[in-house]
């Protein structure tokens, strides 16, 4: 075995980055964010590489206790691209450090804004709404699909990001960030984001107008009137609302009270 | 006092895996379901789940911004319901309060760890890589305080009160709230329209809105359909695109 086969990284010391990365975010903090939990994934990778040169490891554990943050799923195509980079260093010394630090750098952020919205506005709300809908009456089965289905996207993410970046290394970032894939790639999940997001204003929000109006033989509630002009209408209204309201910079906070106080008023005076 | 520690317990351990393991044990519906089975009562956990993760649906902590902690505001609310026998709608009132004061606590929390991050710069230049884990290790014990301090107490001392509370609130009111459990989700969908927010893409809203409406989808229905038009979409932008050199990326990229 030579000296390079016995200090590049193997199955079994990603699988270590694997686990370690699911506590990325432990010692999160204002001034350098995930920086000490990537350091801390890494570490055992790291040790392996530089075996016996205490000062590249040394060099090497300081360079990666810079800041860093992103979607903590989407970390780790980065852990195994810097991970592909610093073996490289560490074997041949041919690339030059610093190259390591900005390829993370230019890699967070745009991994950053397609994990967010392809996971916490896309595959999230999606699996979140089939949990809902199977949760009617109580069911524990809607909580459980949920968690199925969620985690084949979470743990597939990790996996795959991790070992496939690893293995196309550096060729990676280049595929990636030299093109136009990363707006078409948001692009493409933004579609099936909103379109999700319209079903569920559809169907998940729910404005009971029971006022009547009218007497005898022509009473009709409100919301009979408004299903007549088109079903639906008010919780659309509402969401459209909402959104305007953020737009123009309310707080959620400030929009969830004034949402509750509308409907106790509602409720007083027998809106509801 | 068991409920109180077992509860407490329970938030601690999904607090950390809220931050980390991320398998979505720690969102609402989850959450208040095992705070359901530990209390006995799961259907309760199951509907106040559904009823507070529709509310807090859009709400993710996205780059450095700490969001309302929806985790602690379901396990109190969801432990209040169960155990004053009030049902779900008493949850609403109690998550969205606990959810923005757990709020203040957590950017708290991420101020103190501050702390590690300098430790582990020295246990670095030291070479002590023991110790920088252990660094690393201190965010954990931050996290299980700063769960505990609000959850135990809560559930300890504040069942009586707020059953005293809710024997004084008016059926109105109740209904109200009741009520606003169904506006409520329109909250987290409009802020997930502000971070979808790509102007010509808008109308796919309004064609998923008319499918569910008129069409009678249900999610997975719209979600095939969605999924089908993004990607005959990109096949169109791609086209379009006259940089020969990106053009096979994406699919390169969908079959790995």
């Amino acid at each position: 075995m030579t000296n390079t086969e016995k200090l590049s990284l193997t199955k079994k010391d990603l699988n270590k980055v694997l686990f370690r990365g699911m506590l990325l975010q432990l010692s999160w903090n204002y001034e350098r964010m995930q920086a000490l939990g990537y350091c801390y994934t890494i570490l055992p990778a790291l040790k392996k590489l530089y075996n016996d040169d205490q000062e590249g490891l040394r060099k090497a554990v300081e360079r990666n206790l810079e800041f860093f943050n992103t979607q903590p799923y989407m970390a780790y195509p980065i852990f195994g691209t810097t991970l592909a980079m610093e073996e490289r260093l560490a074997l041949y010394h041919d690339i030059d450090p610093s190259s390591i630090s900005s390829v993370k750098v230019s890699m967070m952020g745009p991994f950053a804004g397609i994990g967010d919205s392809l996971f916490w506005f896309t595959i999230f709300p999606i699996c979140a709404g089939i949990g809902i809908s199977l949760a009617t009456g109580g069911s524990i089965l809607g909580p459980i699909v949920f968690l199925i289905i969620y985690n084949v996207f979470t743990i597939g993410t990790r996996y795959i990001g991790l070992f496939q970046s690893y293995r196309m290394g550096i060729n990676f970032v280049e595929k990636l960030s030299g093109s136009a894939v990363m707006q078409r790639l948001t692009e493409a999940t933004t579609i099936i984001g909103l379109m999700v997001l319209g079903v569920m204003s559809a169907t998940m929000v729910k404005v009971p107008l029971d006022y009547v109006v009218g007497e005898g033989t022509q009473a009709m509630t409100l919301q009979g009137i408004f299903d007549g002009v088109m079903p639906n209408l008010i919780p659309l209204l509402v969401t459209l609302g909402i959104y305007m309201g953020m737009k123009k910079g309310q707080s959620a906070t400030k929009l969830l009270l004034l949402l509750i106080v509308i409907s106790i008023i509602g409720a007083v005076i027998g809106l509801f | 006092m068991i409920t109180a520690l077992l509860v407490s317990l329970v938030a601690c351990v999904l607090a950390v895996e809220g931050m980390n393991g991320q398998f979505g044990f720690s969102r609402p519906l989850i959450a208040a379901t095992i705070i359901g089975l530990v209390l006995g009562d799961v259907t309760t956990g199951v509907t106040v789940g559904v009823t507070l993760q529709l509310i807090f649906m859009g709400i993710s902590g996205v780059g450095a911004a700490v969001p309302p902690n929806q985790l602690i505001g379901t396990i109190i609310a969801t432990t209040f319901a169960i155990v004053s026998g009030e049902g779900p709608e008493i949850a609403l009132t109690l998550a969205i309060p606990v959810a923005v004061a757990a709020q203040a606590v957590d950017i708290f929390g991420r101020t103190i760890n501050t702390f590690f991050i300098h430790a582990a710069d020295k246990a670095a230049a030291e070479g002590n890589y023991k110790k920088l884990e252990l660094c690393h290790f201190g965010g954990l014990l931050v996290m299980i305080c700063k769960t505990f301090i609000i959850v135990f107490p809560a559930v300890y001392f504040g069942i009586d009160a707020v059953q005293g509370l809710i024997a004084m609130i008016p059926a109105q009111v109740l209904r109200g709230l009741e009520v606003s459990g169904g506006i409520l989700p329109a909250v987290g969908f409009g802020m997930l329209l502000t971070m979808l927010d790509i102007k010509h893409l808008i109308p796919f809203f309004f064609i998923g809105f008319a499918l569910a409406t008129f069409g009678g989808f249900s999610i997975v229905g719209v979600t095939m359909v969605a999924v089908s038009i993004a990607l005959i979409y990109d096949h169109f932008q791609k086209k379009s695109e006259n940089d020969t050199e990106s053009k096979d990326d994406l699919d390169a990229l969908m079959s790995e």
